[in-house]
């Protein structure tokens, strides 16, 4: 019998591995993943300036650099009002899109709005999601582990908002005499 | 940001006194395996070559240079002026048909009256592609070429997909005093077969 990974998922009792939802589901995809010995979380934020906001009606492109083989698996977004405060606001002005260099093929297959990752839940309905946002499966990343984020304001307002990507990377292995193989 | 693919310490921080090298296990290879199948997948051309195998292969870009078989289009239309502060309005807009791209090579808008000055911000227009403004055409501050001589968008244009809704947007400070006239908006440029 299988061992239970043990990770931040195990040990949410948040999580309820209830059939037929999607984040189970999901989880359940990840599942090798999390089991595997030489991947490590790596956590990008984009824009990683969180003072540098979106203009109004502007849009604010950006690439990431990853290991070659990475992989990723979640993410999640949030919009932030002005200083000191920084109160979480309805990221409903805010369009996302996430595109995979190598393949050239998008995430989405056009912009999403930010209330589909965000954390700011009002409605009912959403209260109790789970977060991060996870991939139905988790999305490999190749040469040359290049990831292009644009997001595009509709908002006669400057945006402050952060995105946050969620990936595993793959470690090299290291011997005992310093010198590198491959997995 | 630089992120090579990095050489990671494989002793974990809780058995600093015990170090230990963390071998890679099944899933390692699992995910190898998986990432060697992609990496084929690359090398014979890229998931749009494998799954596409009827996509055009065009000789110059097609959004550069209009191919044979484009459909060219001028979708140029007109409406008074609204009254300042009013909310935004469509001007003119057009979906690009199923089956074909396409790209914007020239712009126009303008306002038929007179006393307007560019960048003051009493008239604005904007270019909204699918759900989000076009880049650098969220927030036109000046009128853009005429219908004889329409601005040209020079390396490439604004690219569209197939089914996207192109939007000319326009809306009137309520700070402004201008009255009267016409507002003129017109996308040029071509559809082109995606297979």
């Amino acid at each position: 019998m299988l061992n239970t990974p043990m990770d931040g998922f195990t040990l949410n009792p948040a999580t309820r591995y209830w059939p037929g939802q999607f984040f189970p589901g999901a989880l359940a995809q990840m599942e090798i993943l999390r089991r595997a010995n030489l991947y490590r979380p790596r956590w990008f934020v984009v824009p990683d300036d969180f003072n540098q906001p979106i203009p109004p009606y502007g849009t604010l492109e950006y690439q990431i650099k990853v290991g070659p083989a990475s992989y990723l698996w979640g993410y999640r977004f949030v919009n932030l009002g002005p200083p000191p405060e920084r109160e979480e606001l309805a990221p409903a002005d805010i369009y996302i899109q996430i595109t995979d260099s190598c393949t050239g093929i998008g995430l989405f297959s056009e912009f999403v709005n930010g209330s589909a990752s965000a954390l700011y839940q009002t409605a009912p309905q959403r209260r109790g999601a789970q977060f991060p946002y996870l991939l139905p499966q988790p999305r490999l990343i190749l040469e040359p582990g290049l990831v292009n984020v644009e997001m595009s304001s509709t908002s006669a307002e400057e945006v402050t908002c952060q995105l946050t990507l969620l990936f595993a990377e793959p470690c090299s292995i290291v011997d005992e005499r310093g010198s590198r193989r491959s997995i | 940001m630089a992120n090579p693919r990095m050489s990671v310490p494989l002793v974990p921080s809780f058995a600093l006194s015990a170090p230990q090298i963390i071998p890679p296990n099944r899933y390692d290879r699992e995910l190898e395996r998986d990432n060697g199948i992609f990496r084929q997948i690359v090398a014979l051309g890229g998931l749009k070559t494998l799954c596409c195998p009827t996509a055009r292969n065009w000789d110059k870009p097609p959004y550069l240079v209009m191919p044979e078989d484009a459909r060219q289009f001028q979708v140029i239309d007109s409406i008074a002026l609204p009254n300042p502060g009013d909310p935004e309005q469509v001007v003119t807009q057009m979906i690009v048909p199923v089956g074909y791209a396409g790209v914007i090579t020239s712009v126009v808008n303008y306002w038929t009256g007179a006393g307007f000055i560019d960048g003051s911000g009493d008239l604005v227009w904007r270019i909204k592609v699918g759900p989000v403004y076009a880049r650098d055409f969220g927030e036109i501050l000046t009128a853009l070429g005429s219908l004889t001589s329409p601005c040209t968008l020079f390396r490439g244009g604004l690219r569209l997909r197939t089914f996207q809704r192109v939007q000319y947007l326009f809306s009137h400070s309520a700070l402004s005093g201008l009255a009267g006239g016409r507002i003129v908006c017109g996308f040029l440029g071509w559809f082109y077969p995606t297979s």
